[in-house]
C-alpha cells in the first residue's frame, strides 16, 4: 500500500487557535510533519507557530497543496469540521476530537467510506511513523524506528506499550490509535488489513479492550489466513462490570458481547498470544 | 448510560407508544397511594439498571391495599444483583394474549441499525434464538432509509402477521425508530411487547441505552442524570469535574490517566492478586485541582486502604499531578498511603516534589502495583 502517512504527508490542522490545536501543532511540527495550513473559522489572518490559518479548507486549499487533516475541533462543532474535511477530498482525517454523539459518527464514516477516505479516531491519539511524521498527540520521544506496528483502541496504554518495546530494543513501524468511541473511522480490523499491506511492518502488537466484537472480528480473520502477519494481544478492561463506561465510551460490556473472556478467548484459539501484563509484550513478540 | 425501565417507558409514551398506566413511587405508602389511583389489580416491579428481575421473583403482583403495602416493604427492604431497591413502578396489570419482543440497536460493528423481531417475547432473545431461531427476524438497516412502514410490513408478514393487526404493529414499529435515530439512542428494546386481550399492542418493559456523548444536545439525558442516586450519583458527580470513574470492589484506590492504561492498571491488580476499588480516569491534561478531586472521590468509598497513582504523561504533566497529591494531603489530611508511579511530561520535577513530602515515586508500573497490593494486604507503609 501507499502508507496511510509518511514523512512527505502535507497536513492541515483544524481547531489550530485552540489550546490543544495549537500545543499539539507545535510538538508535531518539533517532530517533522509538514503542516501547511490551519483552519479556525473567523482566524483567518492569524499564524500559530507560523502555520498560516484559514478560515475554511477551501481557502486554504487555494494557497496550499495538502493531503490529511488532523482534527481538534471541540465535539459540538466537530461534525461539520469533519464534513468540510470529506468534502474537501483529505484523507486521513484524523478526529482527536472526544465527545462527539456516535450517531454523527457512524453517519461521518458512511460518507467518507463511499468517497474512499480513511477516517482514523474520533477520540484517537492519532498515528505515528516513527522518525518521518505523526499526525495527533502520540508523544515522540519514546519510539525508535523498527518493524512492529502497535494497533490501539487506547492513547496512554499505547505509550506504555511503546515504551516498553523501546526499552526491549524492539523498534515501531507506526502506531495506529484507532480511538475509544464505539463506532470510529477505522476499526481493529480495517487497521490491521492496513497493516498486512504495509511493507515496513513484521510484527503487530494488538491492543483491545472490553465492549465491542472486533477483536473476536480480527481472530476470525487471522484464523481464516486473511492476516498473516503475527500478532501478540493485549486487553485492557478485565476488572470491567457489565454495563459501566470505562472512560472510554465504547469500553462497554452489554449482555454477553464485549466481555474480555470472549476476546481473550477468541485470540487463543487463533494461536494469537495475549499478554496478562503489559511488560509480558516484548517476549511474546520475540516468540513469534 | 443505561435507563430505569420507568424513564424509557416516559420516552415511549412521548413518542406515541402505548404503555400500562402507572407512577414510580418511593416508600411503601406511596404504593398505596398509587394502587388506589390506578386501579387493582397491579403489578410491583423493582427499578434496577441490571439483571433479570422475573427470574428473581421481583415482579410482584397485588389485589388489594394489603398486599400492595406487604409486598411494598419486602420489595423496599430487598438488594437485587447488587443495587439497593429505592424506587418502583406501580402499574396496572394487563391482560397478555400473546408476548412479542421488538428492539433495534445501533451495532457498532457494521455501523448500522439493527432490528430485531419476535413472536416470541416474555423471555431473553438469546434463549429464542438458542431455541426457536424461525420465530426471529432480524434487520440491517440503512440510517438513511430508517425503519419504514414497508419494511415493517416485510418483517411482521414473515413471521405470520398480516391485516388489522399488522397496522398496529407497523405504528409502534415506526415509533420506536423515530425515538431512537432521533435521540440518539444506542438501544431500544421492548420485551415484552405484548397484544392485550382488548386487542392494544403495549409496552410492557423498557430498556434503553442513551448515548452519553448525545448530552452536548440532549438535555433530558443531563436532566435524568441529575435525578440519580447512590453509587451512580458518585460517578455521575465525577464526571462533572471531567473525570471517569466506575466504582468496582475492592480495597485499592486507582487514579490512572488515559482509560486504557487505568483499565490497564486495575487488571494488573486483579492479576498480582490485589483488588481495585475503583477505576478513575483524570482524564488529559489534568491541572492539580483535578488530582485533588480525584483522590477526595476515592476517600469517599470508604475501606481504601492504598491509594495507587499510575501515570504516563502526555499531554497531562507530571508536576501538575504531584501539586494535586500533596494539596489533596494537606486539606483532606489524608492518612492512607499513597503510592506513585510517574512517566513523561515534567517527571522530574514532579519526582522531586513528591520527594518532598515523603514520597517516592515509581517509574516501573509493575513494582508500583506489586507494593500498593502490599500495603493493602497488611504490609505497612508508603
Amino acid at each position: 500500500m501507499k502508507s496511510l502517512v509518511d514523512k512527505d504527508t502535507r497536513v492541515i490542522v483544524q481547531g489550530i487557535t485552540g489550546s490543544e490545536g495549537s500545543f499539539h501543532t507545535k510538538l508535531m511540527l518539533e517532530y517533522g510533519t509538514k503542516i501547511v495550513a490551519g483552519v479556525t473559522p473567523g482566524k483567518y489572518g492569524h499564524q500559530v507557530h507560523g502555520v498560516p490559518v484559514y478560515d475554511t479548507i477551501e481557502s486554504a486549499l487555494k494557497e496550499h497543496e495538502a493531503d490529511a487533516s488532523v482534527v481538534f475541533v471541540p465535539a459540538r462543532f466537530a461534525y461539520n469540521a469533519i464534513l468540510e474535511a470529506i468534502y474537501n477530498d483529505l484523507s486521513p482525517i484524523v478526529v482527536i476530537t472526544e465527545g462527539i454523539p456516535t450517531w454523527d459518527t457512524l453517519r461521518l464514516v458512511r460518507l467518507a467510506k463511499r468517497k474512499g477516505i480513511h477516517i482514523i479516531g474520533p477520540n484517537c491519539p492519532g498515528i505515528l511513523v516513527p522518525n518521518e511524521t505523526k499526525l495527533g498527540i502520540i508523544p515522540g520521544h519514546i519510539f525508535k524506528p523498527g518493524d512492529v506496528a502497535v494497533i490501539s483502541r487506547s492513547g496512554t496504554l499505547t505509550y506504555e506499550i511503546v515504551e516498553a518495546l523501546s526499552n526491549s530494543g524492539l523498534g515501531q513501524s507506526i502506531a495506529i490509535g484507532v480511538g475509544g468511541d464505539p463506532i470510529r473511522g477505522t476499526n481493529l480490523v480495517e487497521a490491521l488489513k492496513l497493516i498486512e499491506e504495509h511493507p515496513k511492518t513484521k510484527k503487530v502488537v494488538l491492543v483491545g479492550e472490553v465492549g465491542g466484537v472486533e477483536e473476536e472480528m480480527v481472530a476470525e480473520l487471522i484464523k481464516k489466513g486473511e492476516i498473516t502477519k503475527p500478532v501478540v494481544a493485549y486487553i485492557a478492561g478485565r476488572s470491567a462490570p457489565p454495563g459501566k463506561t470505562m472512560g472510554h465510551s465504547g469500553a462497554i460490556i452489554l449482555g454477553e458481547a464485549g466481555k474480555p473472556e470472549s476476546k481473550i478467548r477468541a485470540f487463543e484459539s487463533a494461536g494469537v498470544p495475549v499478554a496478562r501484563l503489559v511488560t509480558e509484550i516484548p517476549d511474546l513478540l520475540k516468540g513469534i | 448510560m443505561f435507563l430505569y425501565e420507568h424513564e424509557g417507558k416516559m420516552l415511549f409514551h412521548q413518542n406515541g407508544i402505548s404503555i400500562p398506566k402507572g407512577r414510580v413511587v418511593y416508600s411503601p405508602n406511596e404504593a398505596i397511594n398509587a394502587a388506589k389511583e390506578i386501579g387493582f389489580p397491579v403489578v410491583l416491579k423493582p427499578q434496577i439498571l441490571g439483571g433479570k428481575r422475573g427470574k428473581a421473583g421481583a415482579i410482584r403482583f397485588a389485589n388489594n391495599e394489603e398486599e400492595t403495602l406487604k409486598i411494598a416493604r419486602e420489595l423496599f427492604n430487598m438488594e437485587l444483583y447488587g443495587e439497593k431497591i429505592e424506587r418502583l413502578l406501580v402499574e396496572k396489570k394487563v391482560d397478555i394474549a400473546h408476548e412479542y419482543y421488538l428492539s433495534l440497536t445501533v451495532d457498532f460493528y457494521s455501523r448500522k441499525p439493527i432490528l430485531i423481531f419476535s413472536t416470541e417475547g416474555g423471555i431473553s432473545i438469546e434463549e429464542v434464538a438458542k431455541e426457536k431461531p424461525y420465530l426471529i427476524e432480524k434487520r440491517y438497516l440503512d440510517p438513511d432509509i430508517g425503519l419504514t412502514p414497508f419494511i415493517a410490513i416485510g418483517v411482521l408478514n414473515k413471521l405470520g402477521i398480516s391485516g388489522e393487526s399488522a397496522k398496529k404493529f407497523v405504528k409502534i414499529f415506526t415509533n420506536l425508530w423515530k425515538l431512537f435515530e432521533g435521540n440518539d439512542l444506542f438501544l431500544a428494546e421492548i420485551n415484552p411487547l405484548v397484544l392485550t386481550k382488548q386487542g392494544d399492542v403495549i409496552a410492557l418493559d423498557a430498556r434503553v441505552v442513551v448515548d452519553d456523548n448525545a448530552q452536548i444536545r440532549r438535555a433530558w439525558i443531563g436532566e435524568l442524570k441529575s435525578k440519580r442516586t447512590g453509587k451512580e450519583s458518585l460517578e455521575i458527580q465525577a464526571k462533572k469535574l471531567g473525570i471517569s470513574f466506575v466504582i468496582l470492589e475492592g480495597n485499592i484506590g486507582v487514579i490512572g490517566n488515559g482509560a486504557g492504561l487505568t483499565m490497564a492498571t486495575c487488571d494488573t491488580i486483579l492479576e498480582l492478586g490485589g483488588k481495585p476499588a475503583n477505576f478513575l480516569d483524570i482524564g488529559g491534561g489534568a491541572g492539580p485541582e483535578r488530582v485533588a478531586s480525584a483522590i477526595d472521590l476515592i476517600m469517599k468509598l470508604g475501606n481504601i486502604k492504598v491509594i495507587l497513582i499510575n501515570i504516563f504523561g502526555g499531554i497531562t504533566r507530571a508536576d501538575n499531578v504531584a501539586k494535586g497529591i500533596i494539596s489533596a494531603m494537606q486539606t483532606l489530611n489524608l492518612k492512607i498511603p499513597i503510592v506513585v508511579r510517574l512517566r513523561g511530561t515534567n517527571e522530574e520535577i514532579g519526582r522531586e516534589m513528591l520527594q518532598s513530602v515523603g514520597i517516592n515515586a515509581y517509574t516501573d508500573m509493575i513494582e508500583a502495583v506489586k507494593k500498593a497490593i502490599e500495603i493493602a494486604k497488611g504490609g505497612n507503609e508508603r
